[in-house]
């Protein structure tokens, strides 16, 4: 298999012999046209090449004349980026990659090269995972030259860089590192263009391959880059300097490097007024801390704490518990899973039947394990209500994180109660603090302490108020927009 | 690898057999309410009020009964009579018997106040009668301890109980110039009825004040928000009756010569409303007539409950505290004899601020 090795240039492999080893693929089409004025030989992948632009382009103009030298046809033949080349590793690199050969003769050691791929792409789209009701309505795709055209479009600038790496030594992908010359700060591009160049791997399928090669701490179960399906929202951080990294054949965007509140900021919170976003943020927060704690602080109070309970509650929590066998620990365990494992089943069915599943596991499993006595309605509204305050995290993989530790909690609040609870916030608390994305603290406007980044945390402030880009990215360009001009106000007479 | 699984190893020992006894809340007989009984000479009888959830959320009560020589011991005997552990963390009110309040109450408030699971907002009252049987009587609605606990809280929040739980007992009792108080309670037709307040001297019960004269210990003891109060007048030959509601009252103290004869003033201003008048009409001259009449029985029970502390040499309105609080080098056996003779100046202000909606004339 050497013809993976890139330029191999043995003296025995001729241009032939590289067209017999292509022979042996059914889709591989070789032949000579011998009704032409010139008879030449034309050789392509049927699966890569578009036929339309042959057909089109390249046959016509063939037929028409006859030609002499190569050189002649290159001239005759209405498409760019034309190749005359006897380098048998960009012979085959290119045919690979959807390239046409033509050769006058059949032992002809130079030939010509015709880009013709075919571009099979999806539709823009609109966000799914993502989706907002205000805002644009487009999302990134499979293909890397359209993800590329939906970001320039919105920076139309000349700083905008894009360094491209072709990672993988079966797949080739294309991955492209994405960011702005003297916004983004030069370490972080260092950073992510080193990483990502150092990756070997024989295969790239997704952007979630290329986060987990270069993210900081590969033990950690929190995602260190945000991955977005959003042009938009990448197009947002490239301008406050960070760095986004796309894939060939991904719809998703990676932007690093983050912090841990960034995950919990939908790009919504920016579309609509800043108290309404503030309140959201918040709301948000306070609902992925219930979705981690309540179970585990029912278990913990209900195990070892009675009189943290208010009176009036205790006859609710001892009636719906009065008849049940088994102790709280278990109760809580028996239904997180059972709602897991509903989410499983419905993220791995098709949408129409993963929305019954939904339903009936819902209302059948929930009112009936109540009625069969295995598990209290107080506890049912709390999980579910966990399950439902989980969901409310705008990117994906973190509400998947905040789904996973709330086992442990749960372990903790069995053993030790709340002490329990609090020795294990303790650890996620550790862990947070020495995680890193791209070398920057993940746990930024919190600690270390940046006021300045606070306005765009837990709350948004006004535009207005936020002329300076996030100090978390360092950038050297630090002044987004001049205050001064901003505030000044002008009056219809000037 | 073997940091991890040493981690683990440990994790794992220390989270089994390092845990403390699980209490799991229905297999629980939590005590909302604790009562003492005196027995015979030196044995005290406790009852607990423990509240059973039905199945069909009903509330319903059971009472255990221990008998023993001190409470602690009481209260643990109690577990020997109970299916599920009784524990005492939700111990709303603890209820004396009148006799032992007048025996001092010092070894079971000692234990409520010692058990860190007893919050020290707990309720302590003395009741009229046996504890026993108001604490057996059922009440719909709320468990025993519940009700008796929200009727006491109702009662300082609206009417004339002073303020009052463990932690304000024990202040008082600490606090040199300070005597404690506690509501009496007792068992009516089948209702919990206020009686009065117990003085205390230390933890001993020494005297006591009648439920219709409490209006004026609270104003004198601490700020009331909302409390309301009937006069009774002559008007033409005819016995009227007059409603003051809403009333808010303010007390200043102002201490004179506290080294060589001290002299107190009061100052008590009562500011409230007329809502209530059986006569034809509320004029102006009505209100000033009302304002004279409130004055004057105010000022009169005050002086004569002043007196009677000063002759049962309590002090709960804690006049030593502010004459403390006032100077440097206070003496507690120089005050409390010149407590006696003190003399208490009182001076009372009542402002009726409206009449309601219906216009006099």
């Amino acid at each position: 298999m050497n013809w993976f090795k890139k330029g191999s240039k043995t003296e025995e492999d001729s241009l032939l012999k590289v067209i017999e080893q292509f022979k042996k693929s059914g889709d591989f089409i070789d032949f000579q046209n011998p009704q032409s004025p010139t008879h030449y030989w034309i050789s392509y992948f049927g699966s890569l090449v578009d036929a339309e632009i042959i057909h089109r382009d390249i046959l016509p103009y063939l037929n028409k004349s006859s030609f002499k030298k190569i050189e002649d046809l290159k001239a005759a033949l209405p498409i760019e980026n034309i190749v005359v080349t006897s380098d048998l590793g960009q012979i085959q690199q290119m045919m690979l990659t959807g390239s046409v050969l033509i050769r006058l003769n059949i032992a002809d050691k130079q030939g010509l090269l015709v880009r013709a791929e075919m571009n099979k792409a999806r539709e823009v789209t609109i966000p799914e995972e993502e989706f907002s009701v205000v805002g644009p309505k487009e999302s990134f795709v499979e293909s890397l030259t359209t993800n590329l055209n939906l970001i320039r479009k919105r920076l139309p600038i000349p700083e905008l860089e894009i360094k491209e790496f072709k990672i993988g030594n079966l797949s080739k992908t294309r991955v492209a590192v994405v960011y702005i010359s003297g916004i983004a700060n030069e370490e972080n591009i260092n950073t992510a263009l080193q990483r990502v160049g150092d990756i070997q791997f024989h295969q790239i399928l997704d952007s979630s391959y290329i986060a987990q090669m270069i993210q900081d701490n590969d033990n950690s179960p929190f995602p260190q880059l945000i991955d977005t399906e959003r042009p938009d929202r990448a197009a947002g951080v490239l301008a406050e300097g960070s760095i986004v990294i796309l894939v060939d054949g991904s719809p998703h965007a990676l932007i690093g490097p983050t912090t841990l509140v960034k995950f919990f900021s939908a790009l919504e919170d920016y579309f609509v007024n800043w108290q309404l976003a503030s309140v959201l943020r918040i709301l948000r927060l306070i609902a992925v801390t219930f979705s981690i704690l309540v179970t585990p602080i029912y278990v913990a109070i209900l195990n070892y704490h009675y009189e943290l309970i208010p009176k009036d509650l205790m006859a609710t929590l001892v009636s719906s518990r009065s008849l049940i066998p088994l102790p709280p620990f278990f109760e809580a365990l028996i239904l997180e899973l059972t709602i897991e494992l509903l989410r499983e089943a419905g993220a791995r069915l098709p949408t129409k039947v993963g929305q019954t599943i939904g339903i009936v596991g819902g209302i059948v499993i929930g009112t009936a394990s109540v009625e069969a006595g295995l598990t209290s309605n107080v506890l049912l509204i709390i999980v579910a209500l966990a399950a439902l305050a989980s969901f409310t995290t705008p990117v994906y993989k973190m509400s998947n994180t905040i789904r996973m530790i709330r086992f442990p909690f749960l372990v903790m609040a069995e053993l030790w109660g709340l002490v329990g609870i609090a020795i294990a916030f303790i650890f996620l608390m550790g862990h947070l603090l020495r995680l890193t994305s791209f070398g920057r603290p993940y746990l930024e406007p919190i600690y270390p302490p940046r006021i300045e980044d606070l306005k765009d945390a837990f709350v948004r402030l006004p535009f207005k108020m936020q002329p300076k880009r996030p100090v978390e990215l360092q950038s050297p360009e630090t002044i987004k927009f001049s205050e001064k001009a901003a505030k000044q106000k002008k009056d219809i007479d000037e | 690898m073997k940091k991890i699984v040493i981690t683990i190893i440990i994790i794992a020992i220390v989270g089994y057999f390092g845990r403390i006894d699980k209490e799991i809340l229905d297999e629980l007989d939590i005590v909302t309410a604790v009562g003492y009984d005196s027995k015979s000479k030196n044995k005290i009888e406790a009852t607990a009020v423990v509240p059973v959830v039905n199945p069909d959320k009903s509330i319903s009560n059971k009472t255990i009964t221990s008998i023993g020589n001190l409470s602690k011991e009481t209260l643990y005997y109690l577990n020997k009579k109970s299916a599920k552990p009784v524990v005492n963390g939700k111990i709303e009110v603890a209820l004396y018997s009148k006799q032992l309040a007048e025996k001092g109450l010092q070894n079971y408030i000692d234990y409520l106040h010692r058990d860190p699971s007893i919050g020290t907002r707990l309720l302590l009252a003395v009741v009229d009668g046996n504890v026993k049987k108001m604490l057996e009587e059922p009440f719909k609605e709320f468990d025993t301890g519940t009700y008796i606990q929200r009727q006491i809280i109702q009662n300082i929040q609206n009417g004339f109980i002073p303020t009052t739980n463990v932690h304000l007992f024990l202040s008082s009792y600490y606090t040199e110039g300070m005597d404690p108080v506690l509501p009496i309670i007792e068992l009516k037709e089948k209702n919990i009825n206020i009686k009065g307040l117990a003085l205390f001297k230390g933890t001993k019960m020494v005297d006591s004040i009648p439920y219709r004269k409490m209006f004026v210990f609270k104003a004198l003891h601490e700020n009331i928000k909302n409390a309301g109060y009937k006069l009774r007048t002559t008007e033409k030959g005819k016995t009227e009756y007059i409603s003051i509601q809403g009333i808010q009252t303010k007390k200043k103290f102002q201490v004179q010569n506290i080294h060589t004869s001290p002299k107190i003033t009061l100052h008590l201003k009562i500011k409230g409303y007329i809502r209530e008048y059986t006569g034809a009409t509320v004029t102006a001259n009505t209100v000033i007539k009302a304002e004279r009449l409130m004055k004057d029985k105010v000022q009169k029970e005050t002086v004569s409950m002043i007196k009677n502390f000063q002759r049962y040499n309590i002090d709960p309105l804690a006049f030593g505290e502010q004459a403390r609080s006032r100077t440097r080098h206070w003496d507690k056996k120089k005050w409390e004899q010149q407590y006696k003779k003190m003399k208490v100046n009182v001076v009372v202000d009542v402002s009726i601020v409206e009449i309601g909606v219906v216009d006099g004339h």
